[in-house]
C-alpha cells in the first residue's frame, strides 16, 4: 500500500492507499510509530476499501499506545463497505471515527 | 460468457501467494456479477482463512502446498474450500469475539474467524483424511440481475 504523510496544524495525517492486508499492516505499524508518542494523528482511509484483522490489530495496539500518551487519534473518510467492516470488528464505538477528517482536523486548536 | 463452476487453485505456504489468490478469485467471481462490497466481503473472508494456514497451518518451518476449491452453485452461492495437511486446527473453537467488550480487555486473537464468520452465510471445519477442511459459504449480493 501507499502511504503519504501530511501536517496540518497539530495533526499528522495519514493517507492510506491500497490493501490493509499483512503487508499492508506491517507499512501501516512502521508508519504510525514515530507518532503514537504524544500529539494528534489522522487517518485517511479514502484510498482503501479492504482492512484485514491484522490491520485491525495494528490499529487497536496504536490506539491504546495514543490513548496511553494522552494524544488524539481520529479515523476517517470511509467508505460505507469498509466502515461495515469495522461496525463487524466491534470497533467503531472504540475508535473515534468521523465522516470528514476536516471537520475534525480544522476544528481543534 | 459462462463462468467456471469449479476452479482449484494450489497455492504454498508463503505469504506472497496472497495477491494471486486474491486474483483467482476477482476472475473467478467477477463474471457472476456480484456488487463492490459484498464481494470485497468474499475476499476479505477468505484472505483471513488461508492467510491462517500459512502463518499458523505449518509448524516445521517448511515449504508445503494447499489448495483452494472454488464452486458456484446452489442459488448463487460460491462455495470455498480451504484443504491443507496441516496438524489438525479447528480455527473455529476459537472462543468467539465478545465486541461489547474494552479494547483493553478483549483478547488479541480471534478478529479474523470473528470477521470470517459473520462475512460468509456460513464457515464449517472439519477433519477428513488426515487434511484440515475449512468450507466457506458466500451468498453474492448483486449489482445487476443475474
Amino acid at each position: 500500500m501507499q502511504i503519504t504523510e501530511a501536517k496540518s496544524g497539530a495533526w499528522t495525517v495519514l493517507k492510506l492507499e491500497g490493501k490493509i492486508d499483512d503487508a499492508g499492516s506491517a507499512e501501516l505499524k512502521a508508519a504510525m510509530a514515530p507518532h503514537l508518542a504524544s500529539g494528534a494523528l489522522a487517518l485517511d482511509f479514502s484510498g482503501t476499501e479492504y482492512i484485514a484483522s491484522v490491520g485491525f490489530r495494528v490499529l487497536m495496539q496504536a490506539f491504546k499506545e495514543m490513548h496511553a500518551a494522552k494524544g488524539r487519534f481520529v479515523l476517517g473518510n470511509m467508505s460505507d463497505s469498509l466502515r461495515r467492516f469495522f461496525d463487524i470488528a466491534g470497533l467503531t464505538a472504540v475508535f473515534k471515527i468521523t465522516p470528514k477528517l476536516s471537520d475534525v482536523i480544522n476544528a481543534a486548536p | 460468457m459462462s463462468a467456471p463452476l469449479r476452479e482449484t487453485v494450489t497455492l504454498r505456504n508463503d505469504r506472497a501467494e496472497i495477491p494471486r489468490l486474491a486474483a483467482c478469485i476477482d476472475a473467478f467471481c467477477r463474471p457472476l456479477g456480484p456488487d463492490r462490497e459484498s464481494l470485497m466481503s468474499f475476499h476479505l473472508a477468505l484472505e483471513e482463512a488461508v492467510t491462517n494456514v500459512i502463518n499458523h497451518g505449518y509448524v516445521d518451518g517448511k515449504p508445503h502446498e494447499f489448495t483452494v476449491t472454488l464452486a458456484a452453485g446452489d442459488g448463487g452461492r460460491v462455495t470455498a474450500v480451504v484443504t491443507d495437511d496441516a496438524p489438525a486446527f479447528d480455527p473455529l473453537s476459537h472462543p468467539p469475539v465478545d465486541t461489547s467488550l474494552p479494547l483493553e480487555q478483549r483478547p488479541i486473537g480471534g478478529l479474523g474467524v470473528h470477521l470470517m464468520k459473520n462475512l460468509m452465510e456460513s464457515v464449517r471445519y472439519e477433519r477428513r483424511d488426515g487434511r484440515n477442511l475449512l468450507t466457506l459459504v458466500w451468498l453474492p449480493a448483486r449489482s445487476r440481475p443475474a
